[in-house]
């Protein structure tokens, strides 16, 4: 993948994690309401940022298909690890696409440990164990270039594993 | 052993030392060489690898069990960089300090492995040692700080 395709893809993802935390917040209370919030506002800074790098960032959605149906707090957190997971694949893409040394590599580096570190603590909080021990890593990662499936349409329905529907 | 885990710690910390934290590299000088930060990083792991099974043995059953989780995972960054050292070449690394504790460890780490993300010519390499450094922040957050 292109680094110009790289960031294209990770707005695309970051406007779909910017929804789905509208909806995580909606089902929270407390401590892991402040954290939605904290991690909407996040997410909304970096997908301002990418679309600065790219020459024609898509436009965000009305809205998008959820990986899975929110309905009360345990699954809240479940999507909110999931959007971290589908940013953290985005921003490996990006790194790996991205010129040592450049900007744009310093940001994907930081904005895959900003993910990482949320997704962790996202488990944490949903008392799950199973942390990868590579985030962000595509399937194919082993045997080819990093890349994810991005849609060819701004207005189509995504899911937060950056799939279209 | 006190020796031996400076000497490795050291490794990755170097890196930063010689030039490839970010921000540092100026315009138009050449990209690290694809296997000084796989290298560096394999070395660094077999370290934290070490520290890891001093905590767990020296910790009561629940915490040394969540470590032992967390140890999987470094041991699967293990098998990650060897296999990417398989087709970069050695680097020789400079030495540096140690950190007094795990969580201490992870962190330098952590920092060490975005700093040579950043600057490692190879795009696939950059996204391993990303991933792994942000795995390494991830566990440093989560590691009690006695430990």
């Amino acid at each position: 993948m292109s680094a110009l395709g790289a960031v294209r893809a990770a707005v695309r993802i970051e406007n779909e994690v910017v929804y789905g935390y509208g909806v995580v917040g909606a089902h929270l209370r407390g401590q892991a309401r402040r954290l939605a919030a904290r991690r909407l506002a996040v997410h909304q800074q970096r997908r301002d940022d990418l679309r600065a790098f790219a020459t024609d960032p898509a436009p965000p959605a009305a809205a998008y298909e959820l990986p899975m149906l929110v309905v009360d707090r345990v699954t809240a957190r479940q999507l909110a690890v999931s959007l971290e997971d589908a940013a953290a694949k985005a921003a490996w893409a990006l790194v790996a696409s991205t010129q040592a040394g450049s900007r744009a590599r310093q940001f994907a580096v930081a904005a895959l440990t900003d993910t990482a570190t949320a997704a962790a603590r996202w488990r944490e909080l949903s008392g799950r164990t199973d942390d990868p021990a590579l985030p962000g890593q595509p399937a194919d990662a082993a045997t080819s270039q990093p890349s994810i499936t991005s849609s060819t349409s701004p207005s189509s329905s995504t899911t937060a594993s950056g799939s279209t529907s | 052993m006190s020796l031996t885990r400076r000497t490795l710690l050291g490794v990755a910390a170097g890196l930063v030392a010689v030039g490839c934290g970010p921000g540092r590299r100026r315009r138009g000088a050449p990209a690290s060489t694809p296997g000084a930060g796989v290298s560096s990083a394999l070395v660094a792991e077999q370290a934290l690898l070490a520290d890891y099974d001093r905590a767990i043995t020296a910790l009561d059953a629940v915490t040394a069990g969540r470590l032992a989780t967390a140890r999987q995972r470094h041991a699967a960054h293990l098998e990650a960089l060897r296999a990417a050292a398989a087709t970069t070449s050695p680097f020789a690394s400079p030495v540096p300090s140690a950190s007094s504790s795990l969580g201490s460890s992870l962190r330098v780490s952590a920092a060490t492995l975005a700093a040579a993300a950043v600057s490692a010519s190879d795009g696939r390499v950059a996204a391993l040692l990303a991933s792994i450094g942000a795995e390494h922040a991830a566990d440093a957050m989560t590691t009690p700080d006695s430990v």
